[in-house]
């Protein structure tokens, strides 16, 4: 295990590393300039050479990579074009609402759709596979921006059952920022209220991305089952006398879960980088907007930044990922 | 876990599944209105639009009770947009400048639709005889928000300030030569030369205490670091909350000069929600009192609800389709001319804005001084222009010309499509292309990519066309790369113009500045676009204000219930 995390480690370096490569060539290659943006599209010659020299990019390119990768080292992503202030600054407010969001999709999608699995595995052939896969698949095709739309027509609107915008009520102050995300930092402050306000508005943004994905989650899981459902081992647990629940879960289950982990590791990684279209609509505060927002601007610096966050965390959620196999294979934990 | 419960749980998720899909088959989708196959008018389109286009209504007389859910003291906005830079002397764009209208005041301003100047942190104004001077009388007992006064050392202190920084609108600053504070209420401005049209100006730049950028100036920076996301104004609202991403508070500023007496707003409150829809949904439900991206085709259905009350005033928002004259097929004038002939201005107006625009005829907004009307009136006629076409030797299937509108926004796309259809039965090919406003700005300054047409929209700050045509239209200002136009006798004009003594005089070369312009063909004038805002029934007293068109009169808005 110790070796895996020293390898995974340094692969994680070299990783970021030729990132950024590509990051900052692609930057330097669009057709569209950094010092123009930062003075004002309707800024003068003068105003934006001024700018020019100021933010160093009069500097031959080579030059500017180290002074990049040297700031990298310290943590410092840069300053927005446009703001002016540090990119690590929006980042950490931007970044935690997208991972909150993400982290409760997933939950929800492998909440509905791991047991859904094993129903459909089970029953395979059955109406009830068949239905089960049929709203798996209804739930793929059905664009993401569109649902979040009729959510907000149903839940909201008719029923008046859920809010329709935003993190946390518009009345209630946000928690005091731990981790940015605010079920847990309401919990850590004990803030009752801003807890329930911001799992009410968490319900419907997370529920749609999660509705998207359960279906690969419920074919993974079927897949899964239906290959080891009819081994040997099964048909021993079963003559052993164990209650079927064990057979399926401890037995069957267990051994089908690494394509699953591996796919939801994907999984939860294009999540990460998807979430534009239903933040647009519920006004979600997140990293998906931010990047767009920064990519429409032209803010060079911040489309590095969340270019780069975004590869990192996913490199992470690898790693998870294969930490995870060791736990739930044991054969993988001695190799 | 057991059969039982696995199928329950499938069941469960089938019926959500089914839930959502009939909630999309009974909700009422706004109607799409497609631009037509064809762009040859009905009669109906061409007599009838011009009347309601015109009529400046305001919303129904009665304000109807409305089941509103947001706190009486607290105006919530719904924006879609919040700022990036609120700096009073860098940040220019829309959201910028619906902080700084409530943040910060300038010397003079305009209070209403009339563009008469009225005072402001100024009392009074006065030039000298040869209109290369004017002094002015500060305002007695105004603070700023960090406690500070008003002095003319302020003030000065601001406009130079402004004019160092040299963005934003400070070029309305150009003629200033030198500025003098004979004693802390008085300053006086000396101008380059004579110059009646540079007071205009004072009422855009905006003044910020002086205290503030000293205490807050880094490596002699100005304080643009503090400024960008702080505010030290003077006027009626403080910047009291900014929580990124998804509201802006302000909170009314007791010692303002204007006062409180009367009704007012104690907060307003700007949450960004950028989807339209969404912002349609929350002002029909009552959790907003205003809404600022309201599409046209929803304006057709919320003005049917006595909850909402739409302001429909008639604006100097021109839009323009530029026309490349430096290279490509536009270089050739009877071309130009052609095109002017060839864009179905009821269709856009009817189908494209739904109604809420107005013809623009002659290239400056009729609204604005010295409007020459005897210029040709913006026609529809595909026969004439097939004649001119003729006339410039080009034979259908020749052309082929590209477009770029600004992507977001639908009725510019709408508009080029109608142009599109048209220029079709002509046999010109028209490639059109959205670009994000970034990427648009970057191509139209570059001479390589620049398109043959790329529409471009502005309202008129001050009463003088010259604010709006200088920028365009001026060989090397600004935005003087949309067009590309370089006329040495046009340039002449916009520099001389305003500083014009004579009244008569300044008209005939306005005149003739605008009788060039036509003749030369340099855009389409698409249209006047109508200003609309959309607010709860409850809302009172909106101004609306020509001159800073899409912000709102914070100070005068108040909530009935």
């Amino acid at each position: 295990m110790a070796k895996l995390l020293v390898q995974r480690a340094i692969s994680f370096v070299f990783v970021i590393f030729g990132l950024t490569t590509i990051v900052f060539t692609l930057s330097n290659i669009i057709p569209a300039d950094p010092a123009q943006v930062a003075a004002g599209l309707s800024a003068r010659e003068d105003q934006v050479e001024a700018i020019r020299k100021e933010m160093g990019l009069d500097r031959p390119l080579p030059e500017q990579y180290l002074r990049y990768l040297s700031r990298l080292a310290r943590g410092d992503l840069g300053v927005s074009l446009l703001t002016r202030r540090p990119v690590i600054d929006d980042i950490k407010v931007y970044f935690p609402a997208t991972l909150e969001l993400c982290i409760v999709a997933t939950l929800m999608f492998l909440l509905l759709g791991i047991p859904l699995g094993i129903l459909s595995s089970i029953t395979a052939g059955r109406w009830p596979d068949l239905i089960t896969r049929f709203g798996a698949v209804i739930g793929m095709g059905l664009p993401a921006f569109w649902l979040a739309l009729m959510t907000q027509v149903v839940f909201f609107r008719w029923l008046g059952w859920l809010p329709a915008v935003g993190r946390i009520s518009p009345y209630i102050s946000p928690p005091d920022t731990i981790t940015g995300l605010y079920l847990v930092d309401s919990v850590l402050t004990g803030n009752w209220p801003a807890l329930g306000s911001s799992a009410r508005h968490l319900v419907l943004p997370a529920s749609v991305l999660a509705l998207a994905r359960f279906g690969v989650t419920i074919r993974f899981v079927r897949g899964g089952m239906l290959e080891v459902l009819h081994s040997d081992y099964i048909r021993t647990a079963r003559a052993k006398g164990l209650v079927e629940t064990q057979v399926l879960i401890r037995h069957a289950l267990r051994n089908a879960l690494i394509p699953v982990t591996t796919m939801t590791g994907l999984q939860f990684g294009w999540l990460l980088g998807g979430t534009v279209l239903v933040e647009t609509v519920y006004s979600w505060p997140g990293l998906g907007v931010y990047a767009v927002d920064s990519i429409g601007s032209l803010d060079f610096t911040a489309t590095m930044a969340v270019a780069l966050v975004l590869s990192a965390v996913f490199v992470l959620v690898n790693l998870l990922v294969d930490i995870l196999y060791g736990v739930i294979d044991p054969r993988i934990r001695e190799a | 876990m057991s059969k039982q419960l696995l199928m329950v749980l499938n069941a469960l998720a089938v019926i959500a599944v089914i839930i959502v899909l009939t909630g999309c088959a009974a909700a009422t989708p706004a109607p799409a209105q497609p631009p037509p196959a064809t762009t040859q008018p009905t009669e109906a389109q061409q007599a009838a639009p011009q009347a309601t286009a015109l009529q400046p209504t305001a919303s129904p007389p009665t304000a109807a009770p409305s089941t509103s859910k947001t706190p009486a003291d607290v105006f919530v906005m719904c924006v879609n947009n919040q700022p990036k830079n609120i700096d009073p002397h860098v940040g220019s764009s829309n959201p910028e400048k619906e902080q700084q209208t409530a943040q910060y005041d300038a010397l003079l301003r305009y209070e209403d639709a009339s563009f008469t100047l009225a005072p402001a942190l100024a009392t009074e104004w006065a030039y000298n005889d040869d209109y290369s001077e004017i002094t002015l009388t500060l305002r007695d007992g105004v603070k700023f928000h960090d406690g500070s006064v008003l002095t003319s050392e302020v003030a000065k202190f601001g406009l130079e300030r402004a004019i160092e920084i040299g963005q934003g609108e400070s070029y309305f600053l150009d003629p200033v030569k030198e500025m003098a504070t004979p004693d802390a209420g008085t300053l006086v401005i000396t101008l380059d030369g004579p110059n009646p049209e540079f007071v205009y100006g004072l009422t855009r730049i905006f003044i910020p205490s002086m205290q503030a950028v000293k205490e807050h100036e880094v490596d002699g920076d100005l304080a643009k670091g503090w400024f960008a996301e702080h505010e030290a104004g003077s006027g009626p609202y403080v910047l009291a909350d900014w929580v990124v991403g998804q509201k802006i508070t302000l909170k009314r500023f007791e010692d303002y000069w204007g006062g409180w007496g009367g009704n007012h707003m104690g907060t307003f409150e700007l949450r960004v929600v950028a989807e339209p829809a969404t912002q349609r949904l929350l002002i029909e439900q009552g959790e907003c009192d205003y809404a600022d991206s309201i599409t046209r085709d929803d304006l057709i259905t919320l003005s049917g609800n006595p909850d909402i009350k739409i302001a429909d005033d008639v604006s100097a928002q021109a839009y323009y389709i530029a026309m490349n004259m430096q290279k490509g097929p536009l270089t050739n004038p009877k071309l130009r001319e052609a095109l002017k002939y060839a864009f179905d201005y009821d269709a856009v107006i009817e189908q494209a804005m739904m109604g809420y625009a107005s013809k623009m005829h002659g290239p400056a907004p009729s609204m604005l001084g010295y409007h020459n009307s005897s210029l040709p009136k913006a026609t529809y006629d595909l026969d004439k222009a097939a004649q001119l076409l003729k006339e410039a030797g080009i034979n259908p299937g020749q052309v082929t010309l590209t477009l770029m509108y600004l992507q977001p926004w639908v009725h510019e796309r709408n508009a080029s499509l109608i142009l599109q259809a048209s220029l079709a039965e002509l046999g010109i090919k028209l490639e059109v292309e959205g670009l994000p406003w970034a990427t648009l700005v970057e191509r139209n300054g570059n001479p390589d990519s620049r398109p043959d047409l790329s529409f471009y929209a502005v309202y008129a700050p001050t009463p003088s066309m010259h604010a709006s045509l200088f920028p365009m239209l001026h060989t090397g200002s600004q935005h003087w790369s949309y067009f590309g136009y370089s006329n040495p006798q046009v340039d002449k004009l916009l520099d001389e113009a305003p500083t014009i003594v004579d009244d008569a005089e300044r008209e005939r070369a306005y005149m003739e500045l605008q009788k060039i312009l036509d003749d030369d063909h340099f855009a389409i004038y698409a249209f006047l676009e109508n200003n609309i805002e959309v607010f709860r029934s409850h809302v009172q007293n909106y101004q609306f204000r020509p001159a800073w068109s899409k912000t709102l009169n914070y100070h005068g808005l108040y909530k009935t219930q």
